[in-house]
């Protein structure tokens, strides 16, 4: 073995001690924020390779998106945009979205909102459900079709969308809420409104804006 | 030396990705938590080195579940550091560094393997960090100066010391 070798083996010792140092320590509960950003940053891995594209062609598209942006959505800031009450800051491949008008707003989910009952033959699947928090799949096996839903504290709102998603982005009205939509690459489309209390959204694909108001109208109240 | 498990497969793979994550959370907490003061930075650690994670998607093929873990491991522990000394706006690393260079005189007491991997245990954080990276996961200086954020000059002069003060310590120890 050569000095290298042994210091890799030490190294690697060492380390496998410290990680089970640290495992040692109490266990933590997630906050709902922590549990969004890192679905969605998951969901984007999924759609995105982010440094894939060559670096001419992503100055070329970011350029677009950031000017898209500004001229779509209104400017207030070189990087930060507000539209109603969704404020974006652009910073790079990725654009940080938060909720802003907040005073009022529950800091916790005191009611749910549900999108069953409208769907026929769709499984529902709860994949987060925290006091902030709620992410809800709704599955067709015959089809094949998957709509997910979320509702979420507006205080906790802290989503990374990819700046070329939001190129063309949308700005529409959803029972009367200002709503803000666009598609990734893969086809999906989500659509947000802030209904004043908290942030709702429907994700599917083969979804527009003309068109995601037949899934917002089954958003309703559940059982609580 | 290395054990190898099956090469997870990330491409366009959410769950994978999510698996990992869902496995690994709570030690990359506890990790950063056991640095940072509050649990909400804590996560902003955790989520930063996830971000940092998927900026090099060739990585994700290259390496088995057991060394994404470790990877990811260092990758949150000098994210944490570096929001540390941020917020303090101190030179801690610049202490540590000496504190821990200036050993020699410590050197002669050393005889057997076990008390080696001590000193390089004493070593900065930062400084095992980008040992582990090179001589264990063996990435080149470019990809670590991008996966620590740090400038490659700083993750040469990293190498080139923890070399260098382990060299003198084994020649010191003769062969072991």
């Amino acid at each position: 073995m050569n000095n290298d070798e042994v210091l890799a083996q030490m190294l690697d010792e060492i380390l496998r001690e410290e990680m089970s140092e640290c495992d040692k320590l109490p266990c933590h509960k997630f906050s709902g924020r922590f549990e969004r950003r890192m679905h969605r940053l998951c969901k984007m891995k999924q759609r995105h390779s982010f440094r894939m594209v060559p670096a001419r062609r992503l100055a070329g598209a970011l350029s677009c998106a950031f000017c898209a942006l500004v001229l779509v959505l209104g400017a207030t800031h070189k990087n930060y945009v507000i539209w109603n009450n969704f404020e974006l800051y652009y910073d790079g491949d990725v654009t940080q979205m938060t909720m802003k008008q907040l005073d009022g707003c529950p800091e916790t989910l005191e009611k749910h909102y549900t999108l069953s009952g409208g769907l026929r033959g769709y499984k529902e699947t709860v994949l987060v459900d925290t006091d902030t928090l709620r992410l809800i799949e709704y599955y067709n096996e015959e089809t094949d079709n998957k709509i997910t839903f979320f509702q979420q504290v507006k205080g906790d709102v802290s989503m990374p969308i990819s700046s070329a998603d939001l190129k063309d982005a949308d700005k529409f009205v959803v029972d009367n809420h200002a709503a803000m939509g666009y598609k990734n690459k893969t086809g999906e489309y989500t659509c947000m409104w802030d209904d004043g209390d908290y942030l709702l959204g429907i994700e599917k694909s083969n979804m527009t804006k003309n068109t995601s108001d037949v899934f917002t109208k089954y958003v309703h109240l559940a059982e609580f | 030396m290395r054990r190898h498990s099956k090469k997870p497969n990330f491409d366009g793979d959410f769950r994978a990705l999510e698996n990992l994550y869902i496995k690994y959370r709570m030690l990359l907490f506890r990790t950063a938590r056991s640095i940072l003061p509050h649990n909400s930075d804590a996560e902003d650690a955790v989520h930063t080195a996830f971000v940092r994670f998927m900026n090099d998607p060739a990585r994700l093929s290259r390496f088995t579940d057991e060394e994404n873990k470790k990877y990811l491991f260092i990758m949150v522990r000098g994210i944490a550091l570096d929001m540390l000394e941020k917020k303090h706006r101190s030179s801690r690393l610049d202490a540590e560094t000496e504190s821990a260079f200036n050993t020699s005189e410590n050197a002669e007491a050393n005889l057997a393997y076990e008390n080696i991997k001590q000193n390089i245990k004493n070593l900065p954080t930062k400084v095992k960090n980008v040992a582990v990276l090179f001589f264990v996961q063996h990435m080149t200086e470019q990809e670590i100066a991008d996966a620590l954020d740090m400038n490659i000059n700083t993750v040469r002069s990293y190498v080139s010391r923890a070399r260098k003060i382990l060299r003198k310590w084994y020649d010191e120890e003769g062969s072991l």
